[in-house]
């Protein structure tokens, strides 16, 4: 993915642009963070994206509880 | 009324039809790129020789040898312990509290970042070792493959039927051997299966070896050294400005393709084979 993202620090609102993602930043910059504080950084955003598969993942597993609750259940 | 459902019967499977074709023909147009792309570097040359240094000719022999153990590596450590996880949630947890916990987090794991793993065992192993190393790249990927194993064998125990457990039961086998001798032998074929997709899962991960095993432009089976392995080599002759590197990257991710293709019908048999029996 990081081949054809483009690996750009800005923010632009077009799709068409080079942007970036969490998992393309790590992969390229880790081996380049020099500092401490930009290697944590590095590690701070893989915990978001850990974060932010954990809350996916936990909505579906209550969409899906709550899918097992009505059945058999006529409206 | 039947017209209507005529009409609506091939409706669907005209879409399922053209959904098939289309995952399919991003599979073809994969291998035929990359066959076209590598085919000057797709000779015998290729398995027997090492990665080349800028302007000279290579092979891939290191990288696919490091590739090879890191996997090896990955399935020992990572499904026995798989398959045991996968017992407890389909025998003996089936219906606690605990197990259900243990299979959500299990989903978490299983569908974690596989960067955020290899940052992981980053911190854990590369950091405090002080230097990359293969072993610690078999580990990043054993954590991969160990959620994969294990909701593979839940499932494939489940699938036997509990009539074979009460059956057991009746005769007066303890528990540990019903499952060890009964179950175990049942599900073989299915639990094998779920390995073999873990591998092919594995096979290709790059984003968790960049930061493990890193890569090696020698010869070396050490594993307490950066090792070189396939998906990183692609990744970095692909980037690299040298075109002969391009060609070995293509020809690279051909191989990669092909084996994990490969490995997926082998699987398909494999679940055939078990269907008849």
């Amino acid at each position: 993915m990081t081949f054809v993202l483009g690996n750009s620090h800005d923010l632009t609102r077009s799709l068409l642009m080079p942007s970036n993602s969490i998992a393309a930043a790590i992969a390229n910059e880790f081996t380049e963070a020099d500092s401490d504080i930009y290697v944590s950084s590095l590690i701070a955003l893989a915990f978001l994206l850990f974060v932010v598969t954990v809350i996916v993942l936990a909505l579906a597993r209550l969409m899906l509880a709550r899918l097992n609750k009505m059945q058999g259940r006529t409206r | 009324m039947v017209v209507r459902r005529r009409i609506a019967d091939a409706i669907a499977f005209l879409f399922a039809s053209a959904a098939t074709v289309f995952g399919l023909f991003w599979l073809f147009w994969i291998l035929w790129t990359t066959l076209r792309q590598g085919l000057s570097a797709l000779k015998w040359g290729l398995f027997t020789q090492m990665t080349p240094p800028p302007g000279s000719d290579g092979g891939l022999l290191n990288a696919f040898y490091g590739s090879a153990v890191m996997i090896l590596l990955a399935v020992i450590i990572g499904a026995p312990v798989g398959v045991a996880a996968g017992t407890y949630l389909a025998e003996h947890g089936r219906y606690s509290r605990l197990a259900k916990l243990v299979g959500f987090l299990n989903d978490v794991l299983l569908s974690a970042p596989s960067i955020v793993i290899g940052l992981f065992i980053y911190v854990l192993v590369v950091k405090p070792a002080g230097h990359f190393s293969g072993f610690a790249g078999a580990l990043a990927l054993a954590l991969i493959l160990l959620p994969v194993v294990v909701r593979t064998s839940d499932e494939a125990l489940r699938l036997v039927p509990d009539e074979m457990r009460e059956a057991a039961f009746a005769l007066g086998i303890p528990r540990w051997k019903v499952t060890a001798q009964i179950l175990y032998k049942a599900a073989t074929t299915a639990i094998l299966t779920g390995i073999l997709l873990a591998v092919a899962r594995i096979a290709g991960e790059t984003a968790p070896l960049l930061f493990t095993s890193l890569n090696n432009q020698f010869w070396s089976s050490s594993l307490n050294a950066p090792l070189a392995n396939v998906p990183v080599v692609i990744f970095q002759y692909a980037m690299s400005p040298y075109e002969a590197w391009h060609v070995l990257a293509w020809a690279g991710a051909f191989v990669l393709t092909a084996f994990v293709l490969g490995l997926n019908i082998l699987v398909r048999l494999l679940a055939r084979r078990g269907q008849i029996r």
